[in-house]
């Protein structure tokens, strides 16, 4: 027992990810792409009638407006290229950010709230957010208590930026669910059905998508039905470990990536965006591909 | 609450508790009187798939003969962004009706009130050719739920708009 306690205190050990400069680049490169990516197509939202975020607070619909998208669009690539290669990010990502949030809140505000993009901003803001604390800790003379340099800083918030969305989804399931999401995940049977008909109705490419055997047998097979996807509730729960360390991150990593995966296949429902930032984040395989050769050579 | 102030000064993990704290208690605590508690862009308490219950629904939008419409080439709108504005439509109606009815027992009169509204905001972003050549839209209400173990579905109409 002691030995097990033991060999779990090691496994969740804290041990600040010391980025290779290039693996910092690289994860800079990958968020600089996504949020591009984001922020791409014209916005047409000519009206906020269901305010999200600042929007509750301030008129966005400016941000619709071709002339400031045409200058704002550009200068927030510049930007982001511009922090790939090494500068400050406090001031490099402020453009981008105040872009690509307001875009997104401004399409928020239309009456319905999307969840597509929140990731990729969120692990964005905290970049930006740790780069203004050591701009801050440099003034006061002080250092990271991990001994993490700017860039490895920026990483470290936004791989915890990431990690912290997946705590809150679970704390919303066992708060709205009582405490029974993981018992009442066999109904996710129905959940199915909808997905797959709402997704074929988006474009009615093919033949319309037949109820099947598989809704069915899950409700039939609860205990298949609360294995399959009430294992996301202990992954998304316990995700606030993955920062902890390299390992952590990984085995997170794989298991969220997997879970999409498998809700994708059964519902059609993407994440494209999350499963992205868990490979550039958490998995990083580039790092283990690396480190592989390294042992083999060796 | 001191004690938690000691634990994140301690914690080397803290922005994601701060993240966590904000996502899941401060931001749904200051936005409990909006629409949609626990939003606020670029944070949010992540509340889909949050409950599985026995009964569930999508929409499906068609054309004045029952034929569905492909929604994405008409107007630029996925699914679930017109089951969500559905959904926000029935919400203010249950508040509206000032305890009256729970949303899932809104008689049907009440939902074509909705529906009529998902509709106008959905013609406003369609393209008007395609428009013009279908007449008008219905919105079609699809129940799926669990009766003597078995999935069952009913479809209802909550929505006719033609064009003038």
């Amino acid at each position: 027992m002691n030995r097990c306690w033991q060999w779990l205190r090691t496994q969740l050990r804290y041990e600040p990810m010391r980025l290779a400069r290039w693996e910092v680049i690289l994860m800079r490169a990958g968020l600089a792409y996504l949020t591009w990516r984001v922020m791409l197509g014209d916005s047409q939202y000519q009206s906020q009638a269901h305010p999200n975020g600042v929007a509750m607070f301030t008129d966005l619909t400016w941000l619709s407006d071709n002339r400031w998208e045409d200058l704002l669009r550009p200068a927030s690539g510049v930007c982001l290229i511009a922090w790939v290669i090494g500068a400050p990010g406090a001031l490099a990502l402020l453009v981008p950010l105040f872009f690509g949030i307001g875009l997104m809140t401004l399409k928020n505000s239309q009456g319905a709230i999307g969840h597509s993009y929140q990731a990729v901003h969120l692990c964005l803001l905290g970049a930006w957010l740790a780069n203004v604390a050591h701009w801050i800790n440099r003034w006061r003379g002080r250092s990271h208590r991990g001994g993490l340099n700017a860039g490895q800083w920026e990483i470290d918030w936004s791989i915890q930026a990431l990690g912290a969305g997946y705590v809150a989804s679970a704390i919303s399931k066992l708060v709205e669910s009582s405490g029974m999401w993981f018992a009442d995940s066999q109904y996710f049977a129905l959940h199915l059905i909808k997905n797959n008909q709402m997704k074929y109705l988006e474009y009615l490419e093919g033949a319309p998508p037949a109820i099947g055997a598989l809704p069915q047998w899950l409700m039939d097979h609860p205990l298949w039905a609360q294995f399959l996807f009430g294992i996301a509730l202990p992954l998304e729960l316990f995700a606030f470990l993955a920062p902890r360390n390299r390992v952590l991150a990984l085995v997170f990593g794989v298991g969220l990536v997997t879970f999409h995966g498998l809700v994708k296949a059964l519902t059609q429902l993407d994440f494209v965006f999350n499963e992205s930032l868990l490979i550039l984040l958490f998995i990083n395989p580039v790092y283990w591909i690396v480190a592989g050769m390294r042992r083999l050579r060796v | 609450m001191r004690s938690v102030l000691t634990w994140l000064r301690g914690e080397p993990c803290r922005f994601l508790w701060v993240v966590v704290i904000l996502s899941s208690l401060v931001i749904p605590w200051l936005t409990r009187a909006t629409a949609k508690p626990g939003e606020f862009y670029p944070f949010s308490n992540f509340p889909m798939y949050s409950r599985f219950l026995p009964r569930t629904y999508y929409v499906m939008v068609t054309d004045l003969t029952d034929a569905p419409v492909a929604t994405v080439p008409l107007s630029g709108q996925v699914s679930s962004n017109i089951k969500k504005a559905y959904d926000r439509n029935l919400d203010e109606l249950k508040k509206a009706s000032a305890g009256k009815y729970k949303k899932a027992d809104l008689p049907v009169e009440e939902r074509q009130k909705a529906g009529a509204k998902v509709l106008t905001w959905l013609m406003e972003l369609s393209d008007p050719a395609k428009l013009k050549a279908m007449g008008g839209l219905r919105l079609k209400q699809v129940d799926l739920f669990i009766e003597d173990g078995k999935i069952a579905q009913r479809t209802i109409d909550v929505g006719e708009v033609k064009l003038p």
